[in-house]
């Protein structure tokens, strides 16, 4: 007799998702399945919007990840006047866009995945919360929200306001960096640096422990897609496409972002809402590929700056090729803060970085522009298709969620398989199932924190569709 | 008068959730004053502790899903031993923040909320019609509560 198990949501990522742990007559899980809720009436709700409003528009999908979709949307806004926009302007979106990488993977790291590191995948989930860290580990509470006040600083020094900035705009910024703000930026930085180097020293003491998780959180062979600079290196806002294998060879290199279609191809399920992307010369589910700061790091070359690069030959040891281990997003989340902090600190001296020239201007020069960036959990393309008068017709968005769909579904049911035994639920292995979607910090862009008030339900139900075993927390 | 802090909090794109960040929109074009800091977020993050820990007095503003719609209420925050915490990330809650602020920096300010109740969360921006017939009302049990001793 077939049973299933329903987690429902998921607990702390951002969203919405329900899990369904399908188990066989032995009490052994056969299959999992990530449902997400996803918001898909974004893009119908913009029809009709000038192109120039997306930046600010799409930066209100989300309250964690706004700056990605300001980003994405401004190169599509790029397209659409068909300039090239100040090599300063291009600078200033880069160090928002650190900020951004930075105060989410904090949020992502400190307050949702610490609790499983310090405390313990089976401890007491009424203690297995922030707050447990607070209570036992309040300097390294402390850091994280130094780290994460320090990234969304960043955002609200350069944009005026820290969640929904709309700074960037269409060919560029719509103002200049002062000193003022230059200054203030730089003197923040050592703190924030001395915090990830300790962070990162901490993770790499503490992760042996977890020896059963890493082996069995989404650890299996895939495709890596990502961004990388012109030498290879971690790239986050801009670059040309890359895809390895896990062997870390190269399957395919410099492609550009605006021809996705020619090689991402989307399918669809009839069990979720969300959509699974794959590598299209490879098919479906073949194709699948993994994006985020595990793939960035599988992708590249180096990193580009002197600490992080250390950190990235240490890094690479972890496996032979590719780094297939998803409960390692965590470590290659830590040393992007590290990379970001540095790369920040680079550009903050450059000499053009004061330049009033950051905006180039210009008409509706194209009626179809894409913009892709990497967002904290991978990379974002925003499509559009506008009137002659600049209005939108039509928008696709695919979010790093969605791209990271097959292998979160793979990495679940490869997680319940090797810690789901029998049909009563526990708490142990529940936490497991969740955790390895949280690896992947998936954004499921909480549309309102008012519908978001949900208790966590598991159901287990018979092939008769009967509830066997239930519980709510 | 107390340094304050006013939190208001909701998404924009989504009807009447927007209710608390629409005020405190409003109310940080009215006061200009140094003593208050006023905060308009999509939702209640982390790092908001650290702000809380650095004021005496705190007011957050919030929608509030119910069916009466239109129905204010102001009311104190009490800390209590074991104030349940959020599990979900997306749903920091005001009692979280303030258990937070208390626990990491050894201080909460006293803290109340203030909330209308609403209906139509769905995908648009602006307030319904019922919720904007209310909003000024909402505004000033806002300020009420700002100047109240």
């Amino acid at each position: 007799m077939t049973k299933e198990i329903v987690i429902d949501p998921v607990t702390r990522i951002e969203g919405h998702a329900k899990i369904t742990v399908f188990l066989n007559d032995s009490g052994e899980a056969s299959e999992a399945q990530l449902h997400v809720t996803q918001l898909r009436g974004f893009e119908k709700f913009v029809e009709g919007r000038p192109f120039h409003e997306m930046p600010a528009l799409t930066a209100r999908i989300c309250g964690i990840c706004p700056v990605s979709h300001l980003m994405a949307a401004a190169k599509a806004g790029d397209s659409i006047l068909a300039v090239k926009i100040p090599p300063t302007a291009k600078k200033l979106r880069r160090i928002m866009n650190m900020g951004q990488h930075i105060q989410s993977h904090a949020l992502n790291f400190f307050h949702l995945s610490s609790p499983d590191l310090l405390l313990g995948f089976d401890s007491d989930p009424a203690k297995r919360n922030i707050f447990g860290v607070l209570k036992d580990h309040p300097e390294l509470a402390r850091d994280g929200i130094r780290l994460r006040a320090f990234g969304q600083k960043v955002i609200e020094f350069l944009g005026g306001k820290r969640i929904h900035p709309s700074w960037a705009v269409p060919g560029g910024v719509s103002s200049p960096l002062t000193i003022e703000v230059r200054d203030k930026i730089l003197a923040l930085l050592p703190e924030a640096k001395s915090i990830a180097l300790k962070t990162i020293g901490w993770y790499k003491q503490a992760f042996g422990k977890y020896t059963a998780e890493i082996q069995s959180f989404a650890n299996f062979p895939s495709l890596f897609l990502g961004m990388v600079t012109p030498q290879g290196g971690l790239e986050q806002y801009d670059g040309l496409i890359r895809i390895t294998d896990e062997n870390r060879k190269i399957v395919a290199d410099k492609l550009e972002h605006s021809n996705y279609q020619s090689f991402i191809g989307e399918a669809a399920e009839t069990w979720s809402f969300l959509k699974f992307p794959y590598y299209k010369p490879m098919g479906y589910p073949d194709g699948n590929y993994r994006v985020g700061p595990l793939a960035r790091l599988n992708i590249i070359d180096k990193c580009g700056t002197p600490e992080a690069d250390k950190e990235f030959l240490e890094f690479k040891q972890l496996d032979k090729g590719a780094v297939k281990s998803s409960f390692h997003y965590h470590y290659a989340r830590l040393i992007e803060i590290l990379f970001s902090i540095e790369k920040m600190e680079q550009l903050l001296h450059d000499k053009d970085i004061l330049s009033t020239h950051v905006r180039a201007t210009g008409g509706v020069n194209a009626f179809e522009g894409i913009g892709a960036s990497e967002a904290p959990r991978g990379i974002l393309f925003h499509h559009y298709k506008v009137d002659e008068n600049g209005l939108m017709k039509w928008c696709n968005l695919i979010i790093a969620t969605g791209h990271n769909n097959l292998s979160m579904n793979k990495g679940i049911t490869q997680v319940a398989k090797h810690f789901v035994k029998g049909a009563k639920i526990q708490e142990g292995m529940l936490n497991r199932v969740e955790a390895v979607v949280r690896a992947f910090d998936p954004c499921l862009s909480c549309s309102t924190h008012s519908l978001g008030k949900m208790p966590l339900q598991i159901q287990l139900i018979d092939p008769e569709g009967k509830v066997a075993d239930q519980t709510v927390r | 008068m107390p340094r304050m802090i006013v939190i208001g909090y909701g998404n924009p794109l989504r009807g009447d959730d927007a209710i608390g960040w629409l005020a405190a929109q409003k109310l940080s074009e009215k006061f200009q004053d140094p003593q208050i800091t006023i905060i308009a977020s999509h939702q209640l993050t982390p790092e908001m502790s650290l702000s809380l820990s650095e004021h005496e007095k705190a007011l957050f503003l919030d929608s509030k899903a119910g069916a009466r719609v239109g129905r204010i209420q102001a009311r104190s925050i009490h800390l209590k031993k074991d104030t349940p915490v959020g599990t979900f990330s997306h749903e920091v809650s005001p009692e979280g923040l303030l258990a937070q602020s208390k626990l990491l920096y050894g201080k909460a300010p006293k803290a109340f909320i203030c909330t209308m109740e609403c209906e139509d969360f769905e995908l648009k921006e602006g307030l319904s019609a019922k919720a904007e017939d209310n909003f000024q009302r909402y505004l000033k049990a806002a300020e009420e509560v700002i100047f109240q001793k």
